[in-house]
């Protein structure tokens, strides 16, 4: 996985241009991109409670890293449709989809040791892509990049919501 | 739609429990990857001895691994780590200072006014200042 915050980023910067396209999407609706851009992330779980415990514990095998795929993408947007007032259920559920995405396809752009990227579609399909690698985890240039569309679709985003004919969601 | 809090509580208790069961499903998809002390190998002679935990079946198919078999350097990890909790403690501000939870609708709404860092420590100072005068005046 690419680090978090630029997992973040980007989520942001798809939210905030969907904004411009559909309204609705306010400010705090956009965090939802944001939150979703993590949940991949949670197989980082691991490190806290490991599988191995929870499995000398229940006596099933288990995994966190269900939550790096569509499956588990998908169940926590569920989840998180589920937590919020109804009226806002469409728009976080697809915000969550939309940043957790974004995350899962960033990460098939990974430099993997096996020159295959991991079964993003389970438990659809178990195939893995074969992919060259644009970057490695550690790498520092896509924050940087990230960073700087950030800044740009900032500074546009400003520019619209301070214009008179900007809705009133954009302006909040 | 709005449901009833007993349908949006059963309907979290089974998608918790679906999501619950795709862990297992992964787990035993992963076989033996947190008990066996396989290690992957780096340049091994026979690529049919590779493996590389759970990806171990498509090692066969693809040859030897590749890149650096070092890894990241320290220095490497520490940068990820630190931007990632950095990610996240931006996410938890957003989060705070956007949404609020309702108590009478047991659910997360957005505030109608976005809290500045301010604004949201103020509060927290009144907040912890009244209940200690109530407190007080319980004794």
């Amino acid at each position: 996985m690419a680090d978090l915050l630029t997992h973040v980023l980007a989520a942001y910067v798809l939210a905030t241009i969907c904004s411009w396209c559909i309204e609705g999407v306010t400010p705090a609706v956009r965090t939802v991109a944001m939150i979703g851009a993590v949940v991949p992330d949670l197989n980082r779980m691991d490190l806290v409670v490991p599988p191995a415990t929870i499995e000398s514990v229940l006596g099933v095998p288990f995994s966190w890293s269900a939550f790096h795929t569509l499956g588990g993408v998908a169940f926590a947007v569920v989840v998180g449709a589920a937590l919020v007032a109804p009226r806002y259920r469409r728009r976080v559920a697809a915000l969550l989809a939309l940043g957790a995405g974004a995350h899962l396809v960033l990460d098939s752009f990974l430099f993997t040791s096996s020159g295959y990227s991991e079964s993003f579609l389970w438990p659809l399909t178990d195939h893995r892509f074969a992919t060259d690698g644009f970057y490695k985890s550690y790498d520092r240039w896509p924050l940087v990049v990230a960073a700087v569309v950030t800044g740009i679709v900032r500074l546009v985003d400003r520019r619209r919501s301070q214009s008179p004919t900007a809705p009133r969601a954009a302006r909040e | 739609m709005r449901w009833p809090p007993f349908v949006r509580v059963a309907v979290l208790v089974v998608v918790c429990s679906g999501l619950f069961g795709l862990f297992v499903l992964d787990g035993a998809r992963w076989g033996p990857v947190h008990t066996s002390a396989v290690e992957p190998v780096w340049g091994a002679a026979d690529p049919t001895d590779l493996t590389w935990g759970p990806i171990a079946v498509s090692v066969i198919e693809q040859g030897p691994l590749r890149g650096d078999p070092s890894g990241p350097a320290p220095s490497d990890e520490w940068y990820v780590w630190s931007v990632s909790v950095l990610g996240g403690c931006w996410i938890a501000l957003r989060a705070v200072l956007g949404w609020r939870f309702d108590s009478r609708s047991l659910a997360f709404e957005p505030r109608d006014r976005p809290r500045g860092v301010l604004e949201a420590l103020r509060d927290l100072f009144k907040r912890g200042r009244s209940a200690r005068t109530r407190r007080g005046r319980e004794r």
